[in-house]
C-alpha cells in the first residue's frame, strides 16, 4: 500500500512537468539560458513555497493509502494476528520536498523565466520614491526665524563694573559711563533661505517609500549585484588561467623568491689594481651591509689633499665624487656597487676571455648571476602577461643596464688605454669596461686627471667639448694591442698648454690682483685648461666646486642614461 | 753655514711654504682693497657707476660678463685720470668693483632682472640695491662663522707672525671685517654643499661662489654698509702698525 501524501507529491510532480512540457512552456534547452538572477529568485521562492507546504505535514504515514491490488483506497489496514496497524508506504522526507520544489520550479521557469524577472525587478522604476532620507517638503518641518517678532536680546553687563553699578544705583555717580550696558547683538538668520541643500544619497528606506517596495528595491539591487556574477565563465577563465600560470610556474616562483631574497636591482663590478684604500684590507663598500654606504657620502669632503700612498684613497674619492656625492645632483644606489681591490694585473683579460670563471673566482657571480636571472624572468612574466591578454609590466632594462663590470690597471709599464667589450654572461650580453694607467698623480692636475679617466672608463668619452686628450680607445683586450702615447693632459712635469681664450698671462699683471683671478671662471680643466692646478698659490683658492659641478652634472646625466634597476 | 742656509731655502721652496706666501699676499691684497674702499667713502659709488658705464659701452653687456682684458684696460684708464696720490687707491678699490661687475649676473637670477629692468628708473641703482640684499645674507654666514675663524687663525699662527695676530687694534674709519677672515672664509665656502645656482628670486639664496667674487661682495658690502657691524674680537697680542690686518677697536 502506498500512502495517499507520497501518491499525490508525486502524480502533482509528474503532471506538472508533464503539462509544462506537453504545452512547451518549458524547454531543455532553455534551462541552460537561465540568469543567475532568475535561478537564484526561483529557488527562494520554491524553498519558500516547500517549506510553507510541507510544514508539519511530510512526516509520519498518510492515515489514507492506496491498495495497489484492489485499487483502491483504505484508511487502515489491521494486522490480524498482530493486533496493530500497519504504516503504508510512504517516500522519504526529502524526496517529497525535493518532489515538490521540482514542482514549484517548474511552474515557476514556464510562467516567469528571465523576462518575468527582469520585468519584476524594474517594477518600481517607474514611481521612484523621492531618494531623500528626510522630507524638506514640508515648510513645517524647519522653521526659518522671524526677525521682526523675535524679542530683542537682553543688554549685555559690561564685567567689572559691579561698583559701578552699585554707586550708580545709590545716586553716587550721574552715569554708568563705560560701564553702560551695552545692546547684545541679535544673532542674526541662519542661511536657511538660501537654496535648498541638494538631496543626499540614502542608503535607508525613504520617507515615503512603502515597506513593500523598500524591500524590494533592496532585493533588486541585490540581483543586480548577482547578475554581473558569471560563475561558469569565470571559473573557465580562471581555469585558463592556472593552466598558463602552470606552464610560467618557475619564472613565477623565482621572482618571488627573488623578491623574498632581496637579489639585488642592479650588480655593477669595479676591479681595481691598487690595494685597499683602509689599513683593515677591505674597502668600505666592502663592509657589512648594516653599514649604509649612503651615510660616508653625507660628509664626503670637496676635495682634499692627498699624500704619497694614498692613491687607492684618490681613486675611492673620485668614484665618490662621479657616482654617489648628493652635492652634484641625482645619484646613484651605492648599495649596487662593488669595488673590487688588489685586482690581479691580468683581470681585464680575463673578464673578458672568461668572464664567468672570473666571477665566481672573485665571489661576485652569485650577484651578477641573480641580476641577470631576475631580469630574465621580468621578460617571462611579461610573456605570460601577453597570454593572459593582460596589460604587459614595463620592459627589463637591457642586461648591460643593470649589470657592468670595469677593471683598473695601474701599471706603469702599460700605456694609458680605455675601451670595451660585449661579453656574455648567463647568456645574456653584459659589457665590460677597461681602463690602464701608466700611475696615478697626486697633486697639481693628477686628482683632476683620475676623475677624467673614471668618468670616460664608466660613461664613455663625452660626446661634446670632449677632454683634448682623449686615451686610446679600442675594443680590443687591454693588454694585447698597446696604445699610443700617453695622455698630453697629464704630463710628467705638469706643464699643460692653456685652452684658447684662456690666458694665463693674465693672472700675473700688474695690478688687480682679484680681478685677474677671473680668469680661472672660465679655465675649464676637463676642457683642457690644467695649468690653474699646476699652481701652488692658487691651489687654496681654486674654485673646485664650480670646476667641478657642470663636468659631474654631465657625466651623471650620460651615465644614469646607460644605467638602469629592475 | 751652508746646511742651515740649504734647509732654509729648501724649507722656503716647499710646498707648504709656497701656500703660506700665496696667503700672506691674498691677505695684503685684501686689505689694500679695503683700506682702499673705506677711504673713498662716498666716492665708491661713483667710481663703480663709472665703471659699470664704460663696461657696458665698451666692454660688452647683457647675459655674458663684460671681457676681463677690458674691463681690466678700463679700470687703468679710469684710474689713470685720478690724482697720482690717489691712483693706488683707485686700483685697490676698483679690483673689488670689476670682479662685482663681472659676477652681477651669478648673484641675480634672470627673473629678478628682468623685473629690474622693466620696473626700474635706473637699472644699474636697482641692480645695486637688489646685489646689497644679495651680498648681505653672504655677510651674515660671515658673522656666524667669524669667532671660529679667528680662533682658527690664532691657534696657526705665532705671536711674532709678520701678519700678527687677528686680534689687532683697529683705526679709526677702517672696515669692519680682518683681511684674513675673509680670506678664509672665502676659500673654504664651498667646501660646504651650496647650491650652484640661485634659479629662483630669493635675496636669501647664496649660490656657490670663487674666492675673488665672495671677497669682492663682503669687501663691498662691508665697506658700504656703514649699519652692518661684524663684531671686532678682543686684542690678544701686540702688532706692528703697518702689518696690522684692519679691525674696530674693541
Amino acid at each position: 500500500m502506498i500512502g495517499v501524501r507520497s501518491l499525490a507529491v508525486a502524480i502533482l510532480a509528474t503532471a506538472t512537468l508533464a503539462l509544462c512540457v506537453g504545452a512547451g512552456l518549458l524547454r531543455w534547452g532553455a534551462l541552460g539560458e537561465l540568469s543567475a538572477v532568475t535561478c537564484v529568485l526561483l529557488g527562494a521562492v520554491a524553498a519558500a513555497a516547500v517549506g510553507l507546504v510541507g510544514h508539519g505535514s511530510l512526516s509520519g504515514a498518510s492515515r489514507v493509502a492506496l491498495d495497489l491490488r484492489r485499487l483502491q483506497l483504505v484508511f487502515s489496514v489491521i494486522d490480524v494476528r498482530r493486533g496493530e496497524v500497519l504504516p503504508a508506504l510512504e517516500l522519504p522526507g526529502w524526496a517529497l520536498r525535493g518532489l515538490l520544489a521540482l514542482t514549484f520550479v517548474t511552474i515557476g521557469i514556464s510562467t516567469v523565466g528571465n523576462h518575468g524577472v527582469e520585468r519584476l525587478r524594474t517594477l518600481g522604476a517607474g514611481s521612484p520614491p523621492t531618494g531623500r532620507c528626510k522630507d524638506p517638503a514640508a515648510p513645517a518641518a524647519t522653521p526659518e526665524p522671524d526677525e521682526a517678532e523675535a524679542p530683542a536680546p537682553p543688554p549685555v553687563d559690561q564685567a567689572g563694573c559691579a561698583l559701578v553699578r552699585r554707586a550708580f544705583a545709590l545716586g553716587y555717580s550721574k552715569s554708568l559711563g563705560t560701564c553702560a550696558p551695552r545692546a547684545a547683538v541679535a544673532p542674526k538668520a541662519t542661511a536657511a533661505a538660501a537654496a535648498p541643500e541638494p538631496p543626499e544619497p540614502c542608503e535607508r528606506r525613504h520617507v515615503d517609500e512603502p515597506f513593500l517596495h523598500f524591500a524590494w528595491r533592496r532585493w533588486a539591487e541585490l540581483a543586480d549585484r548577482i547578475a554581473s556574477v558569471r560563475p561558469v565563465a569565470d571559473t573557465s577563465e580562471l581555469a585558463q588561467e592556472v593552466g598558463a600560470k602552470l606552464a610560467w610556474v618557475d619564472a613565477l616562483t623565482a621572482t618571488s623568491a627573488h623578491a623574498l631574497g632581496a637579489t639585488p636591482h642592479a650588480s655593477h663590478h669595479l676591479w681595481i689594481s691598487l690595494p685597499a684604500p683602509r689599513d683593515e684590507g677591505i674597502s668600505w663598500l666592502q663592509q657589512p651591509a648594516h653599514r649604509r654606504c649612503e651615510e660616508r657620502y653625507v660628509h664626503l669632503p670637496l676635495w682634499r689633499r692627498w699624500q704619497p700612498g694614498q692613491e687607492s684613497a684618490l681613486v675611492e674619492h673620485a668614484l665618490g665624487q662621479l657616482l654617489f656625492a648628493a652635492r652634484f645632483g641625482t645619484t646613484t644606489a651605492c648599495s649596487n656597487y662593488r669595488l673590487h681591490w688588489g685586482a690581479p694585473p691580468d683581470a681585464c683579460e680575463r673578464l673578458i676571455r672568461e668572464p664567468e670563471s672570473f666571477l665566481r673566482e672573485q665571489g661576485a657571480w652569485r650577484e651578477v648571476a641573480g641580476v641577470l636571472d631576475r631580469r630574465r624572468r621580468g621578460l617571462e612574466l611579461r610573456a605570460l602577461a601577453a597570454e593572459l591578454g593582460r596589460p604587459l609590466p614595463p620592459e627589463p632594462p637591457p642586461a648591460s643596464a643593470v649589470v657592468s663590470l670595469q677593471c683598473v690597471v695601474v701599471e706603469a709599464s702599460r700605456a694609458p688605454a680605455v675601451g670595451g667589450q660585449v661579453v656574455m654572461v648567463a647568456g645574456q650580453r653584459v659589457g665590460v669596461r677597461h681602463l690602464v694607467l701608466p700611475k696615478i698623480r697626486l697633486t697639481q692636475d693628477g686628482p683632476i686627471e683620475v676623475v677624467a679617466r673614471l668618468a670616460e672608463l664608466l660613461a664613455g668619452a663625452q660626446p661634446q667639448g670632449a677632454s683634448p686628450e682623449p686615451l686610446a680607445t679600442t675594443g680590443a683586450a687591454p693588454g694585447s694591442a698597446p696604445s699610443p702615447s700617453a695622455s698630453p693632459g697629464a704630463t710628467a712635469d705638469g706643464a699643460s698648454p692653456a685652452a684658447p681664450g684662456q690666458d694665463p698671462a693674465l693672472l700675473d699683471g700688474a695690478g688687480f690682483p682679484l680681478a685677474r683671478l677671473e680668469v680661472l671662471e672660465s679655465a675649464d680643466p676637463f676642457s683642457g685648461a690644467r695649468w690653474p692646478l699646476l699652481r701652488e698659490d692658487l691651489a687654496e683658492i681654486y674654485p673646485t666646486q664650480r670646476v667641478l659641478l657642470p663636468f659631474i652634472e654631465g657625466f651623471r646625466r650620460r651615465y644614469l642614461a646607460q644605467r638602469g634597476r629592475l | 753655514m751652508g746646511a742651515a742656509v740649504a734647509v732654509v731655502v729648501v724649507s722656503s721652496q716647499t710646498p707648504g711654504a709656497a701656500a703660506t706666501r700665496a696667503t700672506e699676499a691674498r691677505v695684503a691684497a685684501l686689505a689694500q682693497s679695503l683700506r682702499a674702499l673705506a677711504a673713498l667713502g662716498a666716492e665708491a659709488p661713483r667710481l663703480e657707476a663709472e665703471l659699470a658705464t664704460a663696461s657696458r659701452q665698451r666692454c660688452g653687456s647683457g647675459e655674458r660678463p663684460p671681457v676681463l682684458p677690458c674691463l681690466l684696460l678700463l679700470a687703468q684708464e679710469v684710474c689713470a685720470s685720478r690724482p697720482a696720490a690717489a691712483r693706488a687707491s683707485c686700483v685697490a678699490a676698483a679690483d673689488v668693483m670689476l670682479v662685482n661687475l663681472r659676477s652681477a649676473n651669478d648673484w641675480v637670477d634672470e627673473a629678478t632682472r628682468v623685473r629690474l629692468v622693466r620696473g626700474a628708473a635706473d637699472y644699474h641703482r636697482a641692480l645695486l640695491e637688489e646685489l646689497s640684499a644679495r651680498y648681505a645674507a653672504l655677510a651674515a654666514e660671515l658673522v656666524l662663522e667669524e669667532s671660529s675663524l679667528l680662533a682658527e687663525l690664532a691657534l696657526e699662527r705665532a705671536p711674532a707672525s709678520p701678519l700678527g695676530a687677528p686680534s689687532a687694534p683697529a683705526r679709526a674709519s677702517v672696515p669692519t671685517v680682518q683681511p684674513a677672515v675673509l680670506d678664509r672664509f672665502c676659500s673654504r665656502r664651498d667646501h660646504r654643499i651650496r647650491p650652484p645656482r640661485c634659479n629662483a628670486p630669493s635675496a636669501t639664496c647664496v649660490p656657490s661662489l670663487s674666492w675673488q667674487r665672495c671677497v669682492a661682495a663682503l669687501a663691498w658690502f662691508v665697506t658700504q654698509e656703514p649699519a652692518v657691524v661684524v663684531p671686532a674680537p678682543r686684542s690678544t697680542s701686540t702688532v706692528p702698525a703697518d702689518h696690522s690686518p684692519a679691525g674696530e677697536p674693541p
